[in-house]
């Protein structure tokens, strides 16, 4: 009979999230700080932001590219849902999520049919959007006449729930049920770990990577405008921090710069992971440099997870040690 | 000299080449090349200000600084490194230890700067050389080591000096600040190192081909570190050229060095595919983004619409080289 097993894609989400959870309502008892519901409601208001834009990177990661740009067109939306959606809340979103589909369209088509790698294009249109998006808002903090909409999206439902969360979360829904009711979830996986075989049988690899990259660019637009909408402003100075934390996430929730794995569901859990350990640095009050630390040490793992020669080179040595034995 | 020269047997070495015929293209991309820099020429001919003795000094200024960052980046790329996301965050380290340690007199800690940055990088080469540990995620981990480190050691607070050693790094030669000729001087000596040394030809051979290297009999981990650390060097130097401007340093000090200095490689046609960048190219990329955003600055376009149009040079650049290369992945 065969065991049931769970492969690393899950065993690496899996692990993540129970680790966070526990050190997220552990940890206060210790550092002697208080954990309310409210602190419970911070995370998932984080998630809203965080798991579109997570996904943005996992669809790519899937296909074995990496869409530097999300961390661009993310801000530019926030900009473009403020600064066009001062009649009308609507007309500034959907622009705003057509403008970050187009640029994934671009992207897509530009990546597909010139088969050229995806890191320097969209390490190239990531610096033309973070000029484009200080150009557009003129350099200034834009920010709603009113804070109606702020505060209609981030009303508690259910205590820990808000309507950001939730539409951040139907994101991810979507593009979850469209990937698994699809082929496309299972070529974009078969495209991510080998390109030629996929093409040889038949996967139209073209198509799987615009589509993905026009997924990558719209999620990140509504991850940009999610936020915007939940603080009822908009920065235009883009910021690294947003696609570190969105890495972290998407490897926390088992996708590999490497390409050819990962599910929707668990990369939205490896965001939740994230946020939790970020609210876990906040709720103890972390002094910054711990953080870092530890941000840094769980990269480092992560890393050397990830990495096919560390591997190797543990499988050759204990592939040798019985040989020597043998010898002796 | 690639890796079947090496390999290769002396019977195969002996025999003839086979003639390929070489497929003749329209140089689509030299004439666009060409076209571009004529347009741009004739807008600066319309600038007041342009052609001046000045504004080429205030050019070759910006782009020195950013461009001994985007020799690093060169060196990274050709490698097969990809690209280094802790480029701003070390060059604040060295800014923070060059100045902070400036007391002790300038040799000190010029040597302190070098063997920290340089020693941090090596580190990071080692192990994206031996273990191929994805380059992205672990400078990404080194960015954030390195901001703790700073936080918990400056408590985020500015480092001042009042020492007046580190004024030479702000003298002028003729009129040009020293960041210039040492930005040439360092680009003339990696272009030699890369190009006429054992070094460089294994930095060329792990970047075209690591298993091939690997099957050569080459150390990965040692020649990759070997390639951090000299990227290490440099960001060093630009760490102390930061804080020599400043003559303050803290962790903001780095800017959009990151992303600026991996552009000004690509302008100058590194690949991240690894095994193709040169130091002169790299510094010819550099030149041509001073001189835009210069451009761009003179006829009154703002920090966004510069930053834009660099983005935008990147990617015609990357595409161009992508384009004119014929090199298509492997899929």
């Amino acid at each position: 009979m065969r065991t049931p097993h769970l492969r690393l894609e899950q065993v690496v989400p899996l692990v993540a999230l129970i680790v966070t959870t526990a050190v997220f309502f552990v940890s206060p008892s210790v550092t002697g700080s208080t954990l309310t519901s409210f602190s419970v409601y911070n995370v998932l208001q984080q998630l809203a932001w965080l798991a579109p834009l997570t996904l943005a990177l996992g669809v790519t990661l899937m296909c074995g590219e990496f869409d530097i740009s999300v961390a661009g067109v993310a801000p530019l939306a926030g900009v473009l849902a403020i600064k066009l959606g001062a009649d009308s809340v609507y007309t500034g979103v959907l622009i705003a999520l057509f403008a970050g589909a187009a640029i994934g369209l671009l992207q897509g088509l530009v990546i597909s049919r010139l088969e050229i790698s995806s890191v320097p294009v969209t390490m190239a249109s990531y610096i033309a959007l973070v000029g484009g998006t200080l150009w557009v808002s003129g350099n200034q903090l834009l920010s709603y006449d009113s804070s109606d909409v702020a505060l209609w999206i981030t009303r508690p439902i259910a205590t820990f729930l808000s309507p950001a969360t939730l539409l951040g979360l139907l994101l991810a829904v979507v593009v979850g049920v469209a990937m698994s009711v699809t082929a496309w979830g299972r070529d974009a996986r078969a495209v991510g770990s080998d390109r030629r075989a996929a093409r040889s049988s038949g996967v139209r690899v073209d198509r799987v990577l615009v589509l993905s990259f026009l997924t990558s660019g719209t999620l990140a637009a509504g991850s940009g405008v999610l936020l915007a909408l939940s603080t009822g402003s908009a920065n235009p100075n883009a910021d690294v921090k947003p696609l570190v934390l969105g890495i972290v996430a998407a490897l926390a929730g088992g996708a590999t710069l490497q390409g050819g794995r990962g599910r929707v569901v668990w990369i939205v859990i490896g965001a939740l992971s994230i946020c939790l350990l970020q609210a876990t640095f906040s709720v103890n009050a972390l002094a910054d440099w711990l953080s870092q630390f530890l941000f840094a040490a769980l990269l480092l793992t992560v890393a050397a997870f990830d990495a096919p020669d560390l591997a190797r080179s543990f499988s050759r040595r204990s592939a040798l040690r019985p040989a020597r034995e043998e010898v002796a | 000299m690639s890796i079947q020269d090496i390999v290769k047997t002396p019977e195969a070495a002996t025999a003839p080449a086979p003639v390929r015929a070489r497929r003749v293209r329209p140089r689509w991309d030299t004439a666009l090349v060409i076209g571009l820099g004529v347009a741009f020429l004739a807008v600066g001919a319309a600038t007041d200000n342009f052609y001046t003795w000045g504004n080429a000094r205030a050019i070759v200024t910006s782009a020195s600084i950013v461009g001994i960052a985007a020799l690093a980046a060169t060196v990274i790329l050709v490698v097969g490194g990809m690209v280094s996301m802790a480029t701003a965050s070390v060059a604040s380290l060295g800014a923070i230890v060059f100045v902070g340690a400036l007391d002790q007199g300038f040799a000190l800690a010029a040597l302190l700067t070098f063997a920290v940055v340089g020693g941090l990088y090596a580190a990071l080469g080692w192990l994206i050389g031996q273990w191929a540990v994805n380059p992205i995620i672990v400078t990404i981990a080194a960015a954030s080591l390195v901001q703790g480190l700073i936080l918990a050691t400056t408590d985020g607070a500015l480092v001042t000096t009042s020492n007046d050693s580190l004024d030479w790094l702000n003298s002028r030669v003729g009129g040009i600040p020293i960041s210039v000729p040492t930005f040439v001087v360092l680009a003339l000596l990696l272009h030699v190192g890369l190009t006429s040394t054992t070094w460089g030809r294994r930095i060329f051979m792990v970047g075209e081909n690591r298993e091939a290297a690997r099957v050569a009999g080459l150390r990965l981990g040692r020649v990759v570190a070997s390639a951090f650390l000299v990227a290490g060097l440099l960001t060093a130097v630009v760490g102390m050229f930061l804080g020599a401007v400043t003559t303050n340093a803290s962790l903001e000090v780095g800017g959009n060095l990151t992303f600026d200095a991996v552009a000004a490689a690509l302008v100058g046609g590194a690949s991240v595919a690894g095994g193709r960048g040169s130091a002169l190219r790299t510094l010819a990329g550099a030149l041509v983004i001073a001189t835009v955003s210069d451009l761009l600055l003179l006829r009154g376009f703002g920090t966004g619409a510069q930053i834009c149009i660099k983005g935008l040079i990147v990617l015609l650049a990357v595409l161009a080289v992508h384009l004119r290369s014929g090199e298509r992945r492997a899929s």
